[in-house]
């Protein structure tokens, strides 16, 4: 298992976006792993993720496409035409993997394009990979 | 056609008429004259096979009998003189020339007086009514010629009537048959002339006709192939008159034979398109050819009698005759085909909605199916994980077992997603390197089997014009299945190749399990498998999958296989449609 790195003055900060209990569930057991603090925020819906992008700062957005209210790529095209928030990067987290889905989400900003494996094992893996790599990133930036 | 009396057929009469040189004189000119006209007859009869020859045949007769009535009315006038002249010798020698002239000319002749009783018949006209011409003097024209239509035997009415009332030359319809004295059928044309005596009134009427079996044969046979013919079928001249339509025009236009006869094409055509048809039919005379009707995707429509109209289809083909070019027009009622074409516009938005909405649905089976068995397997595995200390052996089995068919769930949704993709996905040919796409499947292949080791031997070079989207699906399907059957064999090998250079035609061969060919035929059917679950994992989707995408390509798939030797699929590329 991949080690993030440790932040250097505070937790690394997750915004995760999914309506689904279960998933919600399932996302936090692998982040748990990651070996290092994090700060995860749940959003169970678009509006409340806008919200939450405008009152707070985040190292990294987990997104999932399929939400009520507002859809996840509306949530995706507002924060990247918005320049008063700061712009994190935005792993799609989505159950299908239609092309269409892929390319939509990319066209409207995302950073990665994950599809949610059935295998837990998987899944973990999956999560955690990506998210040390937009975090380690970050971590790079000047 | 029998022969023209040859001059010297003549000669005797006209030595014998020098004592009487100026009515001699007059009947050799008027048979001259005679002579070239039936000369024109017989050169347009032998020469046109076709429906228009009839009317030049017509034109030909009516000028035989003018010129016949001339003669006829210098006898008339001969037989005046008769009564007053002592010497009336050179009357009978013009008689008995006249006779000869007459009997010389191969067409029917009878004279009749002003109130139409038989007054002479030369011999050919014996010959075709049958009536000896002493027993036919003083009988009414229509006794002894007796006229009936050719189809339906009604009598026919003669215009001989309208000729001595009115002075005007007559023929008859074009379908008149003559019934013979003895009940034999003759199928004649014929003309009528008035005979004007010196006060210029008309006293009586010369009857010229023929028989027209063989013209009539050859017209009888032109027309039957027009009436043979499914569309109906028009032939009009280039001035737009219509000469001939077949039954089927009746039908289609709703106008008699005798009421087309009196009309322009123009009036098929609906009152808009009449103008532009008129410039369009001198353009067509100019260049006749075989060639439908109307520009590109212009739609035709014909008018019917009552005024309605219906969508045409109408071909042209140019019929050259002595008369000049007619045009055939074979119209077709398109209704059907115009109905039928709709109808197919709406089944093809149906089946579009349709696929729309399996597309939908896909979609919705890809996510709600999906995440509940990712719950599944991420919370047996979390009870795993968190409890599995406390649980017996057995359980933490039955939980890998739960695992394991969320797994085999997740991969059935998936292969049928990809199944419905290969069928409602528009495929995009390109040129495609199958030896790149089948080496980079085949790496896949290993990296995710990485405890097993299978020699791939992929030909090179092989290349098509494919959608390589869908080429890759079915080398993972091939390749996948290649690899999977191949499991328990020692040597595990896999051939991509090309049954000749050049060949449309590629295989995929291993040396694995194979299969019976008796079971063959239920290969490439969804959901049909030929190994019992626990000998080799897998769906039965597969090769439907595969099958699907050369189908899709117009090719061909087929099998050989056997029992512990391997299998090798064929498949072929055919054209893009």
């Amino acid at each position: 298992m991949s080690q993030l790195p440790p932040s250097s003055s505070r937790p690394h900060r997750i915004l995760l976006v999914e309506d689904n209990a279960e998933d919600e569930t399932l996302a936090l057991r692998a982040l748990n792993r990651a070996g290092a603090p994090l700060a995860v925020t749940v959003a169970r819906d678009g509006l409340e993720a806008s919200d939450k992008l405008r009152s707070a700062t985040y190292d990294l957005m987990l997104l999932d496409l399929n939400l009520p209210h507002v859809h996840g790529l509306e949530v995706l095209r507002n924060l990247r035409s918005d320049t008063q928030i700061a712009q994190p990067p935005v792993v799609v987290l989505s159950t299908s993997n239609e092309e269409s889905d892929v390319r939509s989400s990319y066209d409207a900003g995302a950073n990665s394009f994950v599809r949610k494996p059935i295998d837990a094992r998987q899944y973990n893996e999956a999560i955690l990979q990506i998210v040390r790599y937009w975090l380690v990133l970050n971590e790079r930036r000047p | 056609m029998a022969k023209r009396p040859k001059a010297s057929s003549i000669e005797p009469a006209a030595r014998q008429g020098s004592r009487s040189a100026p009515l001699v004189a007059l009947l050799i000119v008027s048979l001259l004259v005679l002579l070239v006209a039936a000369a024109a007859a017989f050169v347009a009869l032998s020469s046109s096979r076709d429906g228009a020859g009839a009317a030049r045949t017509l034109i030909a007769i009516s000028a035989s009998a003018a010129v016949v009535s001339l003669g006829l009315s210098w006898v008339l006038r001969g037989r005046e003189l008769e009564a007053k002249e002592v010497e009336g010798q050179s009357v009978r020698v013009s008689e008995e020339e006249l006779r000869t002239i007459l009997d010389s000319i191969a067409d029917g002749i009878i004279a009749t007086d002003d109130a139409g009783r038989v007054v002479r018949m030369n011999r050919v006209a014996e010959t075709l009514s049958g009536w000896r011409s002493s027993a036919a003097r003083g009988k009414p024209l229509a006794e002894v010629l007796q006229l009936v239509h050719e189809g339906s035997h009604t009598p026919l009415d003669s215009p001989l009537q309208q000729v001595l009332a009115k002075g005007v030359t007559g023929s008859l319809a074009y379908d008149a048959t003559l019934v013979t004295r003895d009940g034999e059928v003759i199928p004649i044309g014929d003309s009528i002339a008035p005979i004007r005596g010196n006060d210029g009134k008309i006293a009586g009427a010369a009857v010229v006709f023929r028989d027209v079996t063989r013209e009539r044969d050859g017209e009888t046979r032109f027309r039957r192939v027009l009436g043979a013919a499914p569309d109906a079928m028009i032939i009009a001249k280039d001035d737009g008159c219509i000469s001939f339509v077949n039954a089927q025009a009746t039908v289609l236009f709703g106008y008699t034979s005798q009421e087309f006869a009196t009309l322009k094409v123009e009036q098929l055509l609906p009152e808009s398109m009449r103008g532009p048809h008129a410039a369009h039919r001198r353009v067509y005379h100019e260049d006749p050819s075989v060639r439908p009707m109307g520009k590109g995707n212009m739609p035709l429509r014909g008018r019917r009698r009552d005024g309605t109209t219906f969508p045409a289809a109408i071909s042209l083909s140019p019929l050259r005759t002595h008369e000049g070019v007619f045009a055939i027009a074979a119209v077709r009622d398109v209704s059907a085909e115009r109905e039928a074409q709709v109808e197919l516009e709406r089944a093809k938005e149906r089946a579009e909605a349709a696929n729309r909405e399996l597309e939908a649905f896909s979609y919705s089976v890809a996510h709600d199916l999906r995440a509940p068995l990712r719950s599944i397997d991420g919370f047996s595995r979390a009870l795993l994980e968190d409890h599995g200390p406390a649980l017996p052996e057995s359980g933490r089995a039955d939980l890998e077992t739960v695992c394991a068919a969320a797994r085999r769930m997740g991969e059935l949704i998936d292969d049928l997603l990809a199944l419905s993709r290969v069928t409602r996905g528009e495929v995009r040919r390109a040129p495609t390197d199958l030896t790149a796409l089948a080496r980079d499947v085949a790496s896949h292949l290993a990296r995710r089997n990485p405890d097993r080791t299978v020699e791939v031997e992929i030909a090179e070079g092989l290349q098509a014009q494919v959608d390589p989207r869908l080429f890759r699906v079915a080398f993972e399907n091939l390749l996948g299945n290649a690899w999977k059957f191949t499991r328990k064999v020692g040597a595990p090998r896999i051939i991509v190749g090309r049954k000749s250079e050049g060949d449309r035609a590629f295989f995929v061969q291993d040396n694995g399990a194979g299969f019976a060919m008796e079971r063959a035929g239920r290969l490439f059917v969804a959901f049909q498998r030929l190994h019992r679950d626990g000998e080799f994992e897998g769906n039965g989707i597969g090769l439907a999958t595969v099958e699907r995408v050369v189908h899709q390509h117009n090719g061909r798939i087929w099998a050989e296989a056997e029992v512990g030797k391997g299998a090798t699929f064929h498949f072929t590329v055919g054209e893009a449609t």
